[in-house]
């Protein structure tokens, strides 16, 4: 690691932000390094999928560098900023496999494949997550999974509190149903 | 084992999750942009010239232009703008000033309950990206 990025991983983040905004690498870079697993994270709850999960990481902080203005620090956190552009680039990325998907490959839907017999195994959860729809999938991938309060999640998808909270509660209903014996729900 | 339970625990599991260094490096390699172009032979007065006269051509043969609308959009907060293929339509329409309020703007009216004349601009997902005030509607809501 060269000096001038060991110096600015110690400086305040409003500090990087305006040295990338005027063009620094190493502030980038910085950035890159404290915000890229919570982007990474959240693409890899929401596609179950670790190569897209990394696409739409790099996809993110691409997009940042060819619009180091859009994001104004008078408006909130840049964490919750880019969680916002990750969840667009989600969006594009399931419109575009929408169109290509033959019938084979299309998701079935979450009650068609309901098997309460199946294990309780972990990544059987993240594969039902990755197919809840998308509006419930978000509400539980950042309250349960992202730890975010209702209201920074609220944030990100663009809804009123009320509705994280009853997405949340609808998303956990199918899981449940997918995954516990009705004795244990 | 609960959902809460599995849920915290794939939440545990996942903490330490980054993405590959791999692409931390093709990043800065846009960051770093393509490479500088390799100096054409056309001299740089040519090239200036030629720019010119295309200017002044297209500048004779196109309308005056459309006095731009009297206020800008204003983006919604935490959304990502369109890109640039992206179909996106401007509908007019009465916004619950609440809404405005929850989305993350700053209004100023007498009445928080009351709807706004806005024109919103939608994106090819149907999502609001953007939204622009009508003076109108700010008067009748003043009233």
């Amino acid at each position: 690691m060269n000096a001038a990025l060991e110096e600015i991983l110690e400086v305040p983040e409003a500090t990087q932000i305006s040295r990338f905004q005027a063009g620094d690498r190493d502030a980038f870079t910085a950035l890159y390094r404290t915000h890229s697993p919570a982007v990474f994270r959240f693409a890899l709850h929401m596609t179950g999928d670790r190569a897209k999960a990394a696409e739409i990481t790099q996809d993110v902080f691409v997009w940042l560098i060819h619009h180091p203005h859009d994001y104004d620090p008078a408006r909130g956190a840049l964490g919750p900023f880019l969680a916002g552009v990750s969840r667009q680039m989600l969006h594009r990325l399931q419109r575009t496999e929408r169109r290509w998907l033959s019938f084979d490959q299309s998701p079935t839907p979450l009650a068609e494949t309901a098997d309460p017999a199946r294990a309780l195994d972990l990544e059987a959860l993240r594969r039902a997550i990755a197919r809840l729809p998308l509006r419930y999938r978000e509400a539980v991938v950042l309250c349960d999974l992202e730890g975010h309060r209702y209201e920074e999640a609220a944030t990100i998808a663009g809804c009123a509190v009320g509705t994280i909270r009853s997405r949340l509660h609808r998303g956990r209903e199918l899981l449940e149903r997918k995954f516990l014996p009705k004795e244990k729900r | 084992m609960t959902l809460d339970e599995m849920l915290a625990k794939i939440a545990a599991e996942d903490a330490q999750a980054a993405p590959p260094h791999s692409i931390e490096s093709r990043v800065l390699r846009e960051f770093d942009g393509p490479p500088k172009p390799v100096r054409s032979w056309i001299p740089a007065w040519t090239a200036a010239a030629a720019a010119c006269v295309a200017a002044a051509a297209i500048a004779l043969r196109q309308p005056p232009p459309v006095p731009a609308a009297e206020r800008p959009f204003l983006p919604v907060p935490y959304t990502a703008p369109p890109a640039t293929y992206e179909r996106t339509s401007v509908v007019r329409m009465d916004v619950p000033v609440a809404a405005l309020v929850a989305a993350g703007f700053e209004v100023h009216a007498p009445d928080a309950g009351g709807e706004i004349q806005a024109d919103v601009l939608f994106g090819q997902d149907g999502r609001a990206l953007a939204v622009r005030i009508v003076p109108d509607s700010e008067r009748r809501i003043s009233q």
